[in-house]
């Protein structure tokens, strides 16, 4: 299947250290890819590369057939086309949770979109918030915000950087259930994430990723029940 | 939570702050009084007085809007990408906040002025205060929009804003909210600032002062006039500044009653 979301070659240097070195990573239509690894490993970057957040020294992100050069003209086009989901949150503080929503419709599309916003903080279980500001919101009703925010750009597809590793542990599993159920209809997703049993669940694909390099990929299975390389074996011993 | 809620409180310490200004003010002219202080003849002068407190309010007002437009395109060089515009706007801050404001309006009242062909004092004065001012209103600026904590900036650009549209509906809306009370402050500072306009001839509230002391030869019953006409200006901008700070940062905090 051609991919929907495809890095190729990606290398990212902070001065002497080397963040990502010359990462491949191809997505296909409707696939969950889940990035584990330790900390520092790049997972982050990675995710940041894909939609232009950081520049890669080297490297092509690829769209939907659309090339996300961080300098182009369509970037804005792209990154609307992705949605990105924080570790901690960024909603607007100085907006209302159903403006938090509108506003990136409003300015890139010029549309309201009232009703899709109103239906998505529905589908989050945030719908009776919608007029307060976020600092009133738990972090659990914040990130499902966040999702919202995102979903209402209607992305082809979703990228996640440790969505519940800020969360009170009760409120994870709120957050994961809206993922889950995203995943469940066919979104695509690529997820940096801590919770193993989330990859495990949801996961078609698992990548361990360490100094920058994809030391291991392949499936849920594969990688947690016969991890090959002795690293993921280190590391699946120290978080499992 | 509750909108207002600090607000009794909050206007009631307003309260005890002008009592207690009165109570000041009245206990100062007291001890004037007991001496041979005599106001009677500076009373003479009150019309002027009053045209020199308006014409200290119009030059402090029109430098300070002056002084806020080039403000932003000093704290718009100063942030920029490119190093060309970002050295040439720490220049102009280090240079107009390096050197006292008295050194730069003699040098263009004395050099620039005459080669542009400006001869109203007035004029000359404000333009030079609102460059004065614009180091510093610009440097308020930068500092309110890097206040801004970045990942407002990339939650914005990731959800497909452009670089004008994430400044102007998610970084400035909240910056202005924390520019505020350093701008006021600056308002305060660039009212007492403006009497150096005098050096030059602009008839401005101190050059009227003055002038009172030398008619009458009290100079110490002008200058007290003249200082209580400043703060008459500044203490409500003042009280202005401190209920818009407290406003802005109890605001939809709960609990601040603790
Ligand atoms: N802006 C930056 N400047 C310098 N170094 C950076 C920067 N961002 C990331 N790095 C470095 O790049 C490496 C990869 O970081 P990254 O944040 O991608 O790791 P991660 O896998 O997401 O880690 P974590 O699990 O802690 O989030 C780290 O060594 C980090 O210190
Ligand atoms: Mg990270």
């Amino acid at each position: 299947m051609k991919p929907l979301l495809s890095l190729t070659g990606i290398t990212k240097r902070y001065g002497d250290l080397t963040a990502l070195d010359r990462v491949d990573l191809s997505v296909s239509p409707g696939e969950v890819v889940v990035l584990i690894g330790p900390s520092g490993s790049g997972k982050s970057t990675l995710l940041r590369c894909a939609n232009a957040l950081e520049v890669p020294d080297q490297g092509e992100v690829v769209l939907d057939g659309e090339v996300a050069d961080p300098f182009g003209r369509n970037i804005d086009r792209v990154r609307a086309r992705m949605g990105m989901v924080f570790q901690h949150f960024h909603l607007f503080p100085h907006k209302t949770v159903l403006e938090n929503l509108l506003l990136a419709p409003k300015l890139v599309h010029g549309e309201d979109r009232t009703a899709t916003a109103i239906r998505l903080l529905e589908r989050v279980g945030v719908c009776e918030k919608r007029d307060v500001y976020p600092d009133t919101l738990s972090g659990g009703q914040k990130q499902r915000v966040a999702i919202a925010r995102a979903l209402i750009m209607d992305p082809v597809a979703m990228l996640f950087d440790e969505p519940t590793s800020a969360l009170d542990p009760e409120m994870v599993g709120e957050v994961l259930a809206v993922m889950r159920s995203l995943a469940a209809e066919g979104m695509t997703m690529v997820v940096a994430s801590h919770v193993m049993g989330f990859a495990r669940e949801v996961a078609h694909r698992v990548l361990f990723l360490e100094e920058g390099r994809i030391v291991e990929a392949g499936t849920p299975e594969q990688m947690f029940d016969h991890p090959q390389s002795t690293r993921l074996k280190e590391f699946l011993s120290v978080v499992l | 939570m509750v909108p207002g809620s600090g607000h009794g409180t909050n206007s009631s310490r307003i309260l005890i702050r002008i009592a207690l200004t009165l109570l000041l003010a009245g206990a100062f002219t007291a001890l004037l009084s007991t001496s041979d202080y005599s106001f009677g003849a500076i009373w003479a002068y009150r019309s002027l007085l009053l045209k020199g407190l308006l014409l200290t309010l119009a030059a402090t007002a029109a430098a300070y809007v002056l002084g806020f437009g080039l403000g932003i395109g000093v704290a718009l060089l100063r942030l920029s990408r490119s190093i060309v515009p970002r050295h040439l706007g720490d220049l102009y801050v280090e240079i107009f906040r390096g050197t006292p404001f008295l050194v730069q309006l003699s040098l263009f009242y004395f050099g620039i002025a005459p080669m542009l062909g400006i001869d109203s004092k007035f004029l000359i004065g404000t333009v030079s205060l609102g460059l004065f001012a614009a180091s510093y209103s610009g440097e308020i600026i930068r500092a309110g929009i890097e206040s801004i904590e970045r990942g407002q900036v990339e939650a914005a650009r990731s959800l497909g804003l452009s670089r004008r549209q994430t400044m102007r509906y998610v970084v400035l809306p909240q910056a202005l909210k924390r520019m505020i009370p350093p701008l006021t402050g600056e308002l305060i500072a660039l009212t007492k600032e403006s009497s150096l306009l005098f050096f030059i001839g602009v008839v401005e509230l101190f050059a009227v002062a003055n002038q009172a002391g030398a008619d009458t030869y009290l100079y110490l019953e002008a200058y007290i006039v003249a200082g209580f006409c400043y703060l008459l200006i500044n203490i409500p901008l003042s009280l202005l500044s401190r209920g818009l700070e407290k406003r802005l940062s109890t605001s939809k905090t709960p609990g601040d009653h603790l």
